[in-house]
């Protein structure tokens, strides 16, 4: 395969590029991801987690599965995964944030949200990172999906549907990669992560013509 | 309370209506009814599943929950749900019945790629521990109602849309607005 690009973003920080359909997205990390994806040539056919939850029959996003727009149509498979029988790739959550961890802090429920008390909390976060990446391509908040939240590995009980964080994590950074199904722009965010251990890594991204 | 209005929806029509903030909608079913919210100063901030699920730590939305906006705003408080202990609803899906939702969405123009994901009332999807998903139809025997308090001034839609395999294919519900 033909490397085409190779950049690294920082812990806390977001990353847009555009990719052509056949190409491939490899995301080296051991920390959470939150990833999402347009058709590069029609923003509003955005990713969207309902449908992909529809056609995979699956709460969470596995080797083999297709990341799909609102109206169905496939965007990105993830065709590697290295944190495959580790741990899960998340489709519940959305985009920590600004907003999010101050009215955890306000509540008092820090501790249910991010697994610790009197921490500091990053002044920004993924929704943050996210928007800043795609301003460029003029695309606002309210239209950046709820992402697939890689490396994001929930406790969910089945019974109650009570979800809680975990602090599984690969311990060496893994490889996820993903197949553009059609020509993209793709974005994330290197996650601050506050429930890990690590607290949030850097995110390595390499773009491959086969 | 007092009832300020009440309607009865047909399987496969839908509703929309202002709901005041500290007024309760009541919707009374057997059958997957897809829900929607909108803060009725700005559309653009909807209700929206992912803020919702965390906000609640939550993937069944049921009573003592709240739903959130896009925008981290809370919408409504989830005050009773008449179909705890039979069954489940769903922030998993998307719509069953676009079409009709965006028929009567048609007031505020709402596109198709901006309507957001529904609520699913009364779904009862079945999530296994591997998180595979399965349909798992089986609505209250007789109809049940959910109650939701608005937290700001909105406006709610709603399409009865019975999937072929429920038990309850073709049920009415009924949409009930109240002053507490």
């Amino acid at each position: 395969m033909k490397i085409l690009s190779d950049e690294t973003a920082p812990r806390n920080t977001g990353w847009a590029a555009e990719m052509e359909a056949g190409q491939i997205l490899r995301l080296t990390a051991r920390t959470i991801i939150d990833f999402v994806a347009f058709d590069r040539h029609d923003y509003a056919e955005a990713f969207d987690q309902a449908p992909t939850k529809e056609r995979s029959n699956c709460i969470y996003f596995r080797r083999g599965d297709t990341l799909l727009s609102r109206s169905g149509a496939p965007l990105i498979t993830m065709i590697e995964d290295g944190f495959e029988g580790l741990g899960t790739h998340d489709l519940q959550f959305g985009m920590c944030g600004r907003d999010r961890h101050r009215r955890a802090a306000e509540e008092g429920r820090l501790d249910e949200y991010l697994h610790g008390h009197d921490m500091e909390l990053p002044d920004h976060g993924c929704a943050e990172n996210l928007t800043w990446a795609l301003e460029p391509y003029g695309i606002p908040y309210e239209n950046i999906p709820s992402p697939v939240n890689l490396f994001q590995n929930m406790d969910i009980d089945q019974e109650t549907g009570c979800m809680a964080r975990t602090q599984i994590r690969p311990d060496a950074p893994v490889d996820l990669d993903l197949l553009a199904e059609r020509d993209l722009l793709v974005a994330f965010s290197a996650c601050p992560d506050k429930a890990s251990k690590t607290k949030g890594l850097e995110v390595r991204a390499r773009i491959y013509q086969p | 309370m007092n009832v300020i209005a009440e309607e009865t929806i047909a399987p496969n029509k839908g509703w929309m209506g202002n709901v005041d903030k500290g007024q309760v909608l009541r919707i009374t079913g057997r059958s997957v009814i897809d829900f929607n919210a909108f803060k009725r100063d700005d559309i653009k901030e909807y209700f929206d599943t992912a803020r919702t699920r965390i906000y609640n730590l939550n993937m069944y939305p049921t009573a003592g929950h709240r739903l959130f906006s896009k925008q981290n705003n809370p919408m409504m408080r989830l005050l009773a749900d008449g179909f705890a202990g039979t069954g489940l609803h769903d922030l998993q899906s998307g719509h069953g019945c676009a079409d009709a939702m965006l028929e009567v969405l048609a007031p505020l123009n709402m596109t198709f790629e901006d309507l957001p994901d529904p609520m699913g009332l009364f779904r009862n999807l079945d999530i296994a521990q591997d998180g595979r998903i399965r349909p798992r139809p089986k609505g209250p025997p007789e109809p049940v109602a959910i109650d939701l308090e608005a937290e700001i001034d909105l406006v709610c839609a709603l399409v009865n849309c019975p999937a072929a395999e429920t038990s309850a294919a073709g049920a009415p519900c009924t949409v009930t607005i109240l002053n507490p």
